[in-house]
């Protein structure tokens, strides 16, 4: 069974059946099979991974970070480098944590995709760790860095899935969490100001 | 003389927004529209915008299914309403990275952004942080920021440290550290392009969201208003309240003066029209030889 694209707005869905093409490509693809989070194997996996989908999102952040402030403000290597070093530890973290993972047949697909994210993001570090040109805009090394980059968020956004408490970003005390959800008129989401009934 | 019009340009809204969100201590206040809007600065040399919205390609769905923003409309068809493209707009002043301001990057192919050097640096220090202390980087995608990188590549970013006085003529930033955001910083217009200014316009970003924020009850101190911050501060609300006076300080205490994009009132205090797709256009001022776009 697959799912028209036309009636999907961004991709929403966590584990994709084994044949689904978004696996072979970076493009958030919303033509998706659901695995059913009633499999208690999913769910656990779900569970261990979800800490490891935080880290990555947040390492693309600060990595993104470090190549616009190498483009637009002066070096300042004692405020980059620990950075470097604070997101190299964070990725070998999430990687222990992503092979302790044990995904079910089910999450198969998501769990190679967590590792083509792991794989990105250790190669820009690979890189930010040597001497490279991430300034020049013409670099061959930034190129490939933000093409990384680029292919590490693709894919972060196709394994995304607000189910498991795996989104894109976090907007439980953000600007708009007071409002009242569309699809459940009656009640508030869980923000800061949230009822506590 | 005025060298600009400044028109807030509504582009979704949030129908019933907790009150105590917005202003700190308002609790139990029930609810009001909190209007999504960006402010649009022009003159005929140049169009500018203050903040350019959030991303509706990657998650527009997921906010108006779980937070009920609607009404969302691309920056195409809100600009269109004034008689201008995404492709007109020259400038974009970033108030602060939070996803409702930063997201739509991509639709300006011709701009170059602003934004304080602190805003980017110590959210790249917030994502290092253990999840434990994740409420720092609440409401930042790391998306916005990858897509930065790009910008900065095409010479489009620019990260200011502090103040910054004619980033177009008579348009001046001023940071206010830790405040809202870690960086967070405001618009200051002065229209006649002169200084000091008679004809000063403050676009407050987010560091004031509706006009509680500058006169709330006072009675509880014994006093008529009190400036009452925010709802949201990753910095402090006593670096809100430090920042209001500044900004007030700069328009001379005249609250009409200071322009707070989320504020539904302004209909109020400014000639304004609704488009046929339910979008709030206020007028806070025209230039000389400009056409209203509100009449």
């Amino acid at each position: 069974m697959t799912v028209e694209k036309k009636n999907v707005e961004r991709p929403s869905a966590a584990f994709h059946a084994a044949d689904c093409p978004t696996w072979e490509i970076p493009d958030p693809d919303p033509a998706l099979i659901l695995a059913s989070f009633d499999d208690e194997a999913v769910a656990a996996y779900a569970l261990r991974i979800r800490p490891v989908y935080e880290r990555f999102k947040r390492i693309i952040g600060q990595v993104s970070g470090l190549l616009i402030l190498a483009q637009t403000a002066p070096a300042q290597a004692d405020r980059d480098q620990p950075m470097v070093k604070s997101a190299r530890e964070q990725l070998a973290e999430a990687a222990e944590k992503r092979r302790d993972s044990r995904a079910p047949l089910a999450a198969r697909r998501h769990a190679d995709a967590m590792a083509r994210i792991e794989a990105q993001l250790e190669a820009v570090l690979t890189t930010l760790d040597r001497r490279v040109d991430l300034v020049t805009p013409e670099s061959t090394d930034l190129e490939q860095a933000m093409r990384r980059l680029f292919t590490a968020h693709g894919l972060l956004l196709a394994v995304s899935d607000d189910r498991a408490d795996m989104t894109p970003v976090d907007f439980s005390h953000a600007c708009c969490s007071c409002g009242v959800s569309e699809n459940d008129p009656g009640t508030t989401t869980l923000g800061s100001c949230a009822p506590t009934t | 003389m005025a060298n600009y019009s400044i028109h807030v340009l509504e582009y979704a809204a949030v129908p019933e927004y907790h009150v105590s969100g917005v202003i700190y201590g308002y609790h139990n206040q029930g609810y009001r529209k909190l209007p999504y809007a960006y402010a649009l600065i022009r003159s005929k040399d140049h169009v500018a915008l203050v903040d350019v919205g959030y991303n509706h390609k990657d998650y527009g769905k997921h906010l108006a299914d779980k937070f009920g923003v609607r009404n969302w409309h691309s920056p195409h068809d809100v600009l269109s309403e004034v008689g201008l493209t995404p492709e007109d707009v020259d400038t974009v002043f970033v108030t602060h990275a939070h996803f409702d301001h930063f997201g739509s990057v991509e639709d300006f192919p011709n701009a170059t952004f602003y934004i304080q050097e602190r805003e980017l640096a110590k959210w790249i220090w917030a994502m290092s942080l253990p999840d434990r202390m994740r409420w720092m980087m609440v409401a930042v995608d790391p998306g916005d920021i990858l897509r930065g990188v790009d910008l900065a590549r095409q010479g489009r970013l620019v990260t200011v440290d502090g103040d910054m006085q004619d980033v177009i003529p008579g348009v001046d930033l001023h940071a206010a550290h830790d405040s809202h955001t870690f960086g967070s910083m405001w618009v200051t217009v002065r229209n006649d392009g002169t200084t000091p200014s008679q004809d000063t316009w403050v676009l407050a970003g987010d560091l004031i969201y509706v006009y509680e924020n500058i006169e709330g009850d006072g009675g509880a101190v014994g006093v008529d208003k009190v400036y009452t911050p925010t709802g949201l501060a990753t910095g402090s609300q006593t670096n809100l309240v430090l920042a209001t006076e500044e900004i007030m300080k700069q328009v001379d205490y005249d609250k009409r003066r200071v322009i707070p994009v989320h504020e539904e009132r302004l209909k109020d205090d400014f000639p304004s029209r609704n488009t046929s797709a339910d979008l709030r256009i206020s007028e806070i001022c025209v230039a000389d030889g400009a056409e209203s776009q509100v009449t």
